[in-house]
């Protein structure tokens, strides 16, 4: 696109020039508004998918990657969480002293 | 030649548990030498007493259960405690367990129970300090 128009967001090409606007298509599969820096849904930077520079794929994926990995740590936090608040009866202290119970 | 008692030092800021534990205690016939009410004086009794048995809560004023354990565990690694809490998290008691403590006893327990366990305990440890004398002397 080289008229420089201010497409609405959503627009594929441009209203006045019809060049295309596939720059403004995040990697994600979001159509952001011409002019816009960061994708509206995921945050990625949108000028560099502009520049074509590779960089786009790399990002949304790790970008992507870094909200499956939080949902994943979150996950095990939960169960570390669980595991330390875990209660035990007397059997189960019986048991555990035969394993860990010191030795002279 | 006379047995002596086995002496024994209680630790709980809770006076109706102390009377409870010492009347288990007297009844198995050992000998309470002293009942302390916070961990900085059950440190200190312990250093006066020298006890062979230690019955330990874990929350009390001034000093916790945990970090009296390992002081005297620090003094000498062999004395017998014996922790006497309501706290049933897994990872206290396995770092009580893992801090030298001979045993770990919930407060839910009945007297009957506790009077078992304590007398059981009193039997494993002597067993394990005899074992390793033989171990040592030969």
């Amino acid at each position: 696109m080289t008229c420089n128009h201010l497409n609405p967001a959503g627009y594929i090409f441009c209203a006045t020039c019809g060049g295309a606007l596939e720059a403004a298509r995040c990697r994600c599969g979001f159509v952001a508004a011409t002019g816009d820096i960061f994708c509206g849904r995921c945050g990625t930077n949108l000028a560099e998918v502009a520049a074509g520079d590779g960089r786009v794929v790399a990002n949304a994926d790790h970008r992507f990657d870094l909200e499956s990995l939080a949902a994943q740590a979150a996950q095990e936090s939960q169960f570390l969480e669980s595991t330390n608040k875990a209660r035990v009866t007397q059997d189960d202290i019986r048991k555990l002293l035969t394993k860990r119970r010191k030795k002279f | 030649m006379e047995k002596r008692k086995a002496r024994v030092l209680i630790a709980d800021d809770e006076p109706h548990i102390r009377s409870l534990i010492s009347l288990v205690v007297t009844s198995l016939g050992a000998e309470v030498v002293g009942e302390a009410t916070d961990g900085e004086q059950a440190l200190i009794m312990y250093k006066q007493f020298s006890p062979d048995m230690v019955l330990l809560d874990i929350n009390m004023p001034k000093v916790d259960g945990i970090s009296v354990l390992k002081q005297i565990m620090a003094i000498n690694p062999r004395t017998l405690v014996v922790m006497l809490t309501s706290l049933n998290a897994l990872e206290t008691v396995k770092e009580c367990i893992d801090s030298g403590a001979w045993n770990y006893i919930l407060k839910d327990t009945t007297a009957e129970e506790l009077h078992k366990t304590i007398s059981t305990t009193w039997g494993e440890y002597m067993a394990a300090i005899k074992a390793d004398r033989a171990v040592v002397q030969s």
